[in-house]
């Protein structure tokens, strides 16, 4: 093969030969983040093709955009490990990539699928086995939620904002003066815990992660200040102690408490309004840069792709999993895996990757 | 020495900065040194394009050895290794010289030349003196996984490695697999769920009952498991572990007992107070879990009467958990925010005092006080038994931070952790799935085994046995004739045995004395 086929890692669809077995071995699977390149890795390793079928012309999805949060030392934030799945993946002979296409419709029964989609303007066909459903989720987006004062505020971002300005560049500036903060507020629960926001749900991920960026933070600019503002500390793994680490820090407070406004205070700066929880006086506070954690949401064509796989969706618009597994949706040879089936972090949708290629073996080599 | 054939790749720096000398020059000096069959110049060896021209030209090439001149290592060499493995070449044959850093960041341009020359030549004369290891040695694959524990986790890694065709024991130590609590369910399907795993065990695995491992050794593939029983010791071999020790789901009154959820829908009254852990406990000290809120709601549920209330610092639900404590609520139990320590007062009925943060200084009186932690014995044993480290909150310490669900420091010993997220039933299935699609995924065709890193020259060998007690993986062990010797397919390289061994007789194929003298030597030419 010459060194341009060799590049290109995209596929031609080639036409699968029949194979002698009822069951077609091949796996689609939907959404290049870090569920779908798991499960992608996994089958990989059981002698199982797969073909990944993303919807943007990068892969990984939401991890791919978030930066290492470590710099004395690993801080655990998995993020580089995500993007090593991504090489991973392109290295691994057994798994085909599909980029810019979308899924439009599933025909056919748990074994013997065809999965249509388009891919720039054009219809093709895939026949697979089994479909693995892992289009991640979104980030929310804070203009729905008017009091925290994105998009009409300077420098109010999203933590989303804040990751991709690390990984770039390395710092953490304020965008209207392009210099380091002198004070910083993370405002966690951001479109979760919700009930205004129909986001009743805990996103899971969002403690954790803000509060290696708050590390990230201290280390890069130590004469910042923090100040976290959160209503209950989730930190996923009890080795992490969030006030340990408080303790320990010059000028970083934690403050229970839900910000009831984000203005523009008179010196240009954001102003975060807030009652503490134990009293009940007002108080404002400026700060050079507002953090907004923003939770996660189900994808934008969430109803678009559930009608052309024939899977349902559960009331937040997430991809519902059957009672009997908690990796399979509700239409038999589609499995679920990631944050598309409810928030979760990135460890946790690894293992969903792994748990559900093994589903899809088990359909395919007729144990299920 | 072997037929050295080395080709040299200068990375070309392309990409945003302009290296302070002319990599070309490297190149054509490259191409100068003895032993370099050819020197390249590449833009870009981290990105998909370098590295597909670097996979090009190894491929049908005579190279069976490469320097890399360009930057640091960092996670790019398992890559580039892997890259040369594919094109027919050994994964050990690599070595990467550094100019960027160690050169051209940190010299004046001229001297920065003259140092990567000498770093370069350096490598090459190191890579010369190599000579491959023996690698990728077949040995057996047994289809057959150990689950080790007593519970619901073991059960439920016993079901996913059945659906995965492979074949299952699971041995437990007790004479019977516990029972879960109905508060680690978030449902009444998933309890049924939890429940009919456990009905259906012995139908679908063979269990072996009260026994208990003594003895773990072999290699991934094929392990050997002494265990002890009532009716004495007895072995039997497995390609894959998994250890699945079950925690102490059940909260516990404060002498340690587990409560018994029965007791409270048969008393006219009880009031129940529940703690969080504290900082003994396994779970987060301070928090009241979703274990504690589903229990206070299935004991509501069945018993209205009783009067339930849960302290913690923060109230814990991840996901679509959050909506628990609104639907406890909403059935009479209270929730209080701790603030400091709790302190009680007698022996049942208690009295207990606390502050809260919002309503301030607080009394309670309670039939039972119960504490929601998490603790597991069973964990701290088995890392005993299988050599595996512990973190430090005393689960087995796993290898997330190579994602790689369910792995530990032992290649082949699988382990299912329970202190994390909600931990409920959910965590659980996830935590028995993972594991399980891991030693399938190990399990696969022949078990590839790459090794030999270590070498122990059984002349010089004194059998004093330092690299015996010293090894982390157990590999290397007294062979016949006395002397020691090096299971290849245990030693991860570390390379901890070779400088300790006081006979000088153990090498490690990777930086060996020749190399390091050979690419000393050549250092020193080129600088002196």
């Amino acid at each position: 093969m010459s060194l341009d086929e060799q590049t290109s890692k995209e596929c031609e669809i080639k036409p699968l030969q029949d194979s002698t077995t009822e069951n077609v071995r091949r796996v689609a699977i939907i959404g290049s983040g870090i569920a779908g390149l798991c499960a992608a890795l996994s089958l990989g390793e059981r002698g199982v093709p797969s073909i990944i079928i993303e919807k943007e012309h990068e892969l990984g999805g939401l991890c791919a955009q978030l930066s290492c949060k470590g710099v004395e030392r690993c801080v655990r934030c998995d993020v580089c490990l995500a993007r090593d799945k991504i090489k991973l993946v392109r290295d691994s002979p057994g798994v085909e990539i599909i980029k810019d296409a979308e899924v439009m419709a599933l025909e056919g029964r748990p074994g013997d699928f065809i999965l249509r989609l388009t891919k720039s303007s054009q219809l093709l066909e895939l026949k697979v086995g089994a479909v693995i459903c892992s289009v991640g989720a979104i980030p929310f987006h804070p203009q729905s939620d008017r009091r925290l004062g994105y998009g009409e505020v300077a420098d109010v971002i999203t933590s989303l904002e804040m990751e991709k300005g690390l990984a770039s560049s390395g710092r953490i500036l304020v965008p209207s003066t392009a210099k380091e903060p002198s004070s910083l507020a993370f405002v966690q629960c951001v479109g979760s815990r919700d009930d205004r926001l129909r986001a009743s749900y805990c996103s899971s991920y969002c403690c954790k992660s803000s509060f290696k960026l708050a590390q990230a933070v201290k280390t890069r600019v130590p004469a910042c200040s923090v100040t976290f503002f959160y209503m209950d500390l989730r930190l996923q793994d009890p080795r992490e102690n969030i006030r340990l680490w408080a303790s320990l820090q010059e000028n970083v407070e934690l403050i229970r408490s839900r910000p009831s406004e984000i203005l523009r205070g008179e010196d240009g700066r954001p102003l975060v309004r807030f009652v503490r929880e134990d009293e009940s006086i007002v108080e404002e506070r400026s700060f050079d840069l507002v953090v907004l954690a923003t939770g996660l949401r189900p994808v934008t064509n969430a109803r678009k792709l559930s009608a052309a796989l024939g899977i349902e969706l559960d009331a937040f618009g997430f991809i519902s999993t059957s009672t009997y597994d908690r990796w399979c949706s509700s239409r038999a040879g589609v499995f679920v895996a990631g944050s598309c089936a409810g928030p979760k972090d990135i460890v946790a949708s690894a293992e969903d990757g792994a748990a559900a290629a093994s589903r899809a073996i088990a359909l395919l080599e007729g144990r299920s | 020495m072997s037929d050295e054939c080395v080709y040299v790749m200068v990375c070309s720096w392309a990409g945003g900065e302009r290296p302070p000398f002319q990599v070309q020059e490297l190149v054509e000096y490259a191409a100068g040194l003895k032993g370099v069959a050819a020197a390249f110049l590449i833009p870009r060896l981290c990105k998909s394009e370098g590295r597909e021209q670097a996979r090009a030209l190894l491929k049908n090439s005579k190279a069976n050895r490469v320097v890399l001149v360009g930057c640091h290592d960092s996670g790019f060499r398992a890559e580039f290794a892997k890259l040369m493995e594919g094109s027919g070449l050994s994964p050990y044959g690599l070595e990467i010289a550094n100019v960027r850093e160690l050169a051209a960041y940190i010299h004046p341009p001229e001297a920065a030349l003259r140092k990567a020359k000498a770093m370069m030549a350096a490598a090459v004369e190191k890579m010369r003196a190599w000579n491959p290891p023996p690698t990728f040695l077949e040995g057996r694959t047994l289809r057959r996984v150990a689950v080790i524990g007593s519970g619901l986790t073991a059960t439920l890694a016993s079901r996913e490695l059945v659906a995965q065709g492979l074949e299952v024991e699971v041995i437990v130590p007790k004479n019977q697999i516990s029972t879960p609590p109905s508060y680690i369910f978030a449902d009444e399907k998933e309890m049924k769920r939890g429940h009919s795993t456990l009905k259906e065990l012995e139908a679908k695995v063979k269990v072996l009952w009260g026994k208990r491992v003594i003895r773990c050794e072999g290699v991934p593939g094929d392990f050997e498991l002494e265990m002890e029983s009532a009716e004495g010791i007895s072995r039997a071999r497995y390609g894959a572990i998994i250890l699945a020790p079950e925690p102490c789901l059940e909260l516990r009154d404060l002498e340690g007992r587990p409560v018994q959820e029965s007791r409270m829908a048969n008393s006219n009254h009880i009031s129940i107070v529940v703690l969080p852990g504290g900082r003994s406990s396994g779970t987060d000290c301070s928090c009241i879990s979703p274990r504690a809120t589903l229990f206070a709601l299935k004991a509501k549920a069945n018993a209205s009467n009783l009067s339930i209330s849960l302290l913690g610092r923060e109230l814990r639900a991840m996901g679509k958990m959050e909506a628990l404590q609104r639907q406890a609520q909403c059935l009479g139990v209270t929730f209080y925010r701790l603030q400091g320590e709790v302190h009680w007062q007698g022996s049942g009925p208690y009295e207990i005092s606390f502050q809260d943060s919002l309503l301030g200084p607080i009394r309670l009186k309670a039939d039972l006080v119960l504490r929601d932690s998490i603790t597991n014995a069973e964990a701290e044993e088995l890392a005993r038994i299988f050599k595996l480290p512990l973190d430090d909150k005393g689960d087995i310490l796993r290898m997330d931070s190579r994602l790689r669900p369910g792995e530990t420091v032992r290649a082949g010993i699988l382990a299912c952790r329970y202190r994390l997220g909600n931990m409920l039933f959910e965590d659980l299935e996830r935590e028995a799935a993972a594991a399980a699609a891991r030693a399938a995924e190990l399990l696969k065709g022949n078990a590839r085994r790459e090794g030999a890193l270590a070498q122990v020259d059984k002349e010089k060998c004194s059998a004093c046995l330092s690299c015996v007690r010293i090894c982390p993986y157990s590999a290397p062990r007294i062979g016949e004739g006395g002397k020691a010797e090096v299971i290849p397919e245990l030693c991860q390289g570390c390379g901890a045995c070779a400088p300790l061994c006081p006979s000088r007789a153990i090498a490690m194929h990777m930086d060996t004395e020749e190399q390091i003298y050979a690419q000393t030597r050549a250092l020193l030419r080129c600088l002196g």
